[in-house]
């Protein structure tokens, strides 16, 4: 009987009932959209590290990311690859020479990461050709083509076929200078990783660091860093623990260990969302608690009279909790539902933030987001509107214990 | 009276008042506390990369900043000192900067290499009390003072050799060797990263640009007179030789930047005052439905439709401000605290912030206008909001009211 | 045999301020059976004395036996469900529960005494027809006048086989042919049923049908008189 009295009472102020469950609708929907966006924003800079060149595992040697010092050189290439290539989860791979440099034109310097890189592998692990703006990712041609990025283009002033210098350290600590040619030029939308990365074929780069008087190093077997692409990113774990076995004593790192900031990034989304639902929710305290309070308040003699014909306290408290709990059960999968349209709206067509491109790019963001949430926040959402409900309704609750029917009723 | 009127009624349901301030004490809390934050995140980003290195203007020559070339280096001119003249401009500091690899050891970095005039960027950007170790450099050394990041980078301690190779002036060969002289630390994790400063001579001699610089920074009197110094400079100079760029234009990303996080902030205290919305709409509509015999008496007895509305109008306006009075008189001594102790972020929080360009330190911006405009969205919801007992009032028959 | 009895009850109202004697020592004993009306002005004390007798409130000194039993001296919660399964409320106003159907108001006590459904439902009709209602079972208070609503509550208060009936001007908003319906039935049970009913009022037509009229003033019995 009290659930039946409980839905009843809600019902005798529908509109005031409303707008409590308009209020608690609107809040989910807001905490889902934003979730959803930040979460969009996370995925799609996480997405664009991954696909500029981070991949979701590398492998180096030791101490080699620390300060690119050539002498940390990988396993020779041809054995790695027979480690690579019994492995079923993995898409593609692509073994690269990297070393840190400073490329210059008659404009003037930059410093810059140079990737040597075989084209088909890279093509396959990184989406670098797709992003190309302008001229072939690496067509056939004699020697030294280097794909830049349209930050750095702009910077030196360089254009498709112009001469680029690029100068680093060889094996053997001396300065090289070479010069290349501009032959792509790519826009990830990231700008630090455009004005700071540039692409050579590893046969190129490799000549260019191993010394002529070098004639025991194999200029093709040299690696530095293999970033490798999985079929389904949830096994990073797994491959990277099956390649640490495979390979002792190199450094394996999932995408989240080589870019720290993407980890960090993808827990904080975790709180991002809590913290939007619980100021949200303590947001909707006040009103629930006005509005209950007004329901206890006004119900004063018919309280007391429930109380005076045996009624006891814990069961007039537990219809008070029940009516502010029905509130919220009414307006959570209202709620829920406009989060999820507009989250799945989001996610198929995006929010072009193209008012805001330069300052995203300059952190890395493309300029669409598509929404997106872990399945885990609509559950979340629902617990946090239910104990908001019940929290709200303590107060009221207990105003309407505190009554003594014979002050309530007044009528004697 | 009606006010007087109004002032009683607010204190009929205490209760209900004090509920419905709290929650509007809530959002203006909240509100004032995370805008003071996140102005003082972005101040602080601005103050340490525009006050401690780009200055509020520049003067370069044309499309130097476009393309960031040494190449387009300009002779430090006579008349060029007329700009240390221009009311508003303290002092006038001559650069010349270019990209260049550092090399130490085994290792190499690419770095910013800034030509100095060491006293007179002292005046500005107060370098020499960032110095952490060393000496600071003067006019004729030949030597450098790094960024600690470049130090440890590099691993270069003091009086350790750093080379720099680069390019110079219309593409003659720039390498040079120079001794640790300082090493300074950055607020701005980015020049933290890349600074190293020479003696301006030297730089010169080192990009083989005898009496140039690549851009003039300009010390301003204070914020205010950015405006009228560009203005004055763009008349004064012949602009087909040189632009004249504000920090704004200087720094288009961190400005935009700083947009979108703003942006984003204003949408969630856009959401966060909706659903207070809802909580007023709520008393405001209880408050309507239990005064309406009330109301029935006091048009009955001769109170004009408009004096009853304004009257209630009042109240609601009323009960506004007071939560936001008491949210501004909350939040005041908060942002306060944090003003004098940031928050200090560390571990792997602080290096993610690092990679964005922000010190790991937030202190937050006392402004009276921050919790003036969140006092203004209070005003606007509730006078919007309090039109609903004016359209109930306004329809209000009497005799029907007052039989309840 | 005695169902009430109060020995030297008095009440004293702000004890710590100005102190308000509200009785003054009421002695009073109801029979089973008795359809008793308690009448009196105004301040008389006829409101303390029967919040008292129905276990709402405590006397300040002197003890009230219902049914045997010292209500004086119990707790809230022993209080509350003494009241559940020894006193029928039939209030002057706010009597029913306005979301429940009159059948749903009648079982509610029942309900609350964890009878089984069956049971609670065949009583509900039963009560419901003794107070000619049996028509409207399933409409919600609004949906009737004011008599049947205090028909409804008659039914309600038999509906835990009380000890008796506490009435609280049962009639106060009722027109004549309203007040003379219920007092009919009323008077019916008690005859018929031998339920008890003591009621207070200010209504003559009601003192006039009463069996016994106990007349308060200044907190004390001043009248006795039994017909």
């Amino acid at each position: 009987m009290i659930p039946i009295m409980a839905w009843r009472n809600v019902w005798r102020s529908p509109t005031r009932s409303w707008v409590v469950i308009s209020a608690i609708a609107l809040g989910i929907w807001a905490a889902l959209s934003l979730t959803g966006f930040a979460t969009g924003m996370m995925k799609s800079y996480v997405n664009s590290a991954i696909e500029n060149s981070v991949g979701h595992l590398q492998i180096h040697a030791p101490g080699f990311t620390e300060e690119y010092d050539l002498k940390y050189q990988l396993p020779l290439a041809s054995a790695l690859e027979g480690h690579l290539q019994v492995l079923p989860q993995l898409q593609a791979y692509s073994m690269r020479t990297v070393v840190s440099g400073m490329a210059s034109s008659s404009q003037g310097a930059r410093g810059v990461m140079v990737k040597g890189v075989e084209p088909e592998q890279e093509a396959a692990v990184s989406a670098i050709r797709e992003k190309l703006v302008d001229g072939e990712f690496f067509p056939e041609m004699r020697g030294n083509g280097v794909l830049i990025g349209q930050e750095l283009a702009k910077k030196l002033n360089l254009k498709l076929r112009s001469k680029l210098v690029l100068t680093f350290q060889g094996l053997d600590r001396e300065i090289t200078a070479a010069a290349f040619r501009v032959v792509g030029i790519f826009d990830t939308g990231n700008t630090p990783f455009d004005g700071g990365t540039v692409f050579v074929e590893r046969e190129d780069l490799n000549r260019l660091i191993v010394p002529q008087t070098d004639t025991t190093t194999v200029q093709a077997e040299l690696v530095y860093e293999v970033a490798l692409l999985l079929h389904d990113v949830n096994e990073v774990d797994t491959v990277a623990a099956l390649l640490q076995g495979a390979l002792p004593g190199q450094e394996v790192k999932t995408y989240r260990e080589v870019s720290p900031d993407l980890e960090l990034y993808e827990s904080q989304i975790q709180n991002v969302s809590i913290i939007y639902l619980v100021v949200i929710l303590l947001a909707l305290v006040f009103g629930i608690i006005n509005t209950m309070l007004m329901a206890v308040l006004e119900r004063i003699k018919e309280l007391g009279m429930l109380m005076a014909i045996g009624m006891n306290k814990l069961r007039v408290f537990s219809m008070i909790v029940l009516e502010t709990v029905i509130l919220g059960v009414v307006a959570t999968p209202i709620g829920l539902l406009l989060g999820y349209l507009t989250i799945n709206y989001v996610r198929e067509n995006g929010i072009n933030m193209s008012a805001y491109s330069e300052g995203m790019a300059s952190y890395g963001l493309s300029q669409v987001i598509y929404f997106d949430v872990e399945p885990g926040v609509y559950v979340q959402m629902a617990i946090g509107v239910f104990l908001t409900a019940i929290l709200a309704a303590i107060y009221p609750a207990l105003k309407a214990i505190r009554l003594k029917p014979v002050d309530a009723l007044h009528s004697f | 009276m009606l006010f007087t009127l109004a002032w009683r009624n607010i204190w009929r349901s205490r209760r209900r008042t004090f509920i419905t301030a709290a929650s509007i004490l809530f959002a203006v809390l909240f509100a004032s506390f995370m805008d003071s934050l996140q102005r003082g995140a972005w101040d602080n980003m601005i103050s340490n990369v525009v006050n401690y290195y780009f200055g509020y203007v520049q003067v370069h020559q044309n499309g130097y900043w476009e393309e960031q070339s040494i190449d387009k280096a300009f002779l430090l001119v006579d008349s060029l000192d007329k700009i240390s003249m221009v009311e508003g401009v303290e002092a006038v500091l001559p650069r010349l900067e270019s990209f260049a690899l550092a090399a130490a050891g085994e290792t190499t970095s690419g770095v910013l290499v800034a030509g100095i005039q060491p006293e007179v960027e002292n005046e500005m950007t107060d370098l020499r009390s960032r110095l952490v170790e060393g000496q600071y450099l003067s006019e004729d050394d030949e030597a450098v003072l790094v960024a600690s990041g470049v130090a440890e980078k590099l691993r270069l301690k003091l009086g350790d050799t750093l080379v720099l190779i680069s390019q110079g002036y219309h593409g003659v060969n720039a390498a040079g060797k120079y001794p640790i002289k300082g090493i300074a630390k950055f607020g701005s994790p980015d020049l933290n990263k890349q600074m190293v400063y020479l003696p301006l001579p030297a730089a010169q001699y080192f990009y083989g640009a005898p009496g140039m610089a690549t851009s003039l920074a300009l010390k301003l009197n204070n914020q205010d007179a950015i405006v009228p110094v560009v203005h004055t400079l763009r008349t004064q100079l012949d602009t087909s030789v040189y632009e004249v760029m504000d920090w704004e234009e200087l720094l288009p990303d961190l400005v935009q930047a700083r947009e979108l996080d703003t942006a984003g902030n204003v949408i969630v205290y856009f959401i966060l005052y909706m659903i207070i919305a809802f909580g007023i709409f709520g008393t405001i509509l209880m408050m309507s439905k239990e005064r309406e015999y009330e109301f029935g008496v006091l048009i009955s007895i001769g109170l004009q439709r408009w004096q009853l509305a304004l009257s209630v109008w009042i109240e609601v306006i009323l009960l506004g401000l007071l939560g936001a009075l008491a949210g501004i008189l909350l939040s005041m001594p908060i942002v306060y605290y944090f003003k004098v102790n940031p928050i200090r972020f560390g571990g792997e929080m602080a290096s993610s912030l690092e990679k964005f360009g922000f010190e790991p330190i937030f202190p937050a911006t006392f402004d009276m206008q921050i919790f003036l405009t969140q006092a203004l969205y209070v005003f606007i919801l509730t006078a919007v909001l309090a039109l609903y007992p004016i359209f109930k009032i306004r329809k209000l028959q009497p005799v029907q009211a007052m039989r309840g | 045999m005695a169902v009430i009895t109060t020995k030297g009850v008095e009440k004293v109202y702000n004890p710590d301020k100005i102190p308000v004697k509200a009785l003054k020592g009421v002695d009073l004993e109801i029979e089973a059976g008795e359809f008793t009306a308690i009448v009196g002005p105004s301040g008389s004390g006829k409101t303390t004395l029967l919040n008292i007798i129905g276990g709402l409130d405590r006397p300040t000194a002197g003890y009230v036996e219902v049914g045997g039993e010292d209500i004086s001296q119990m707790s809230d919660n022993t209080l509350i469900d003494f009241r559940k399964e020894h006193i029928g409320f039939v209030f002057q106003a706010y009597n029913l529960i306005p979301v429940l159907t009159a059948r749903e108001n009648v079982e509610f006590v029942m309900l609350l005494q964890k009878r089984s459904r069956a049971e609670r439902h065949a009583r509900a009709d039963e009560l419901l027809k003794a107070v000619g209602l049996e028509d409207k079972v399933d409409k919600r208070p609004a949906e009737l006048s004011g008599g049947q609503q205090q028909r409804v509550a008659v039914a309600r208060a038999l509906a835990p086989k009380p000890t008796f009936i506490l009435a609280d001007e049962p009639t106060a908003n009722l027109d004549s042919a309203s007040t003379a319906n219920l007092l009919d039935i009323m008077a019916r049970l008690n005859q018929e049923e031998g339920v008890t009913f003591v009621f207070s009022t200010h209504d003559q037509r009601v003192i006039d049908r009463a069996r016994r009229v106990v007349t308060l003033v200044d907190g004390k019995i001043d009248e006795d008189h039994h017909r």
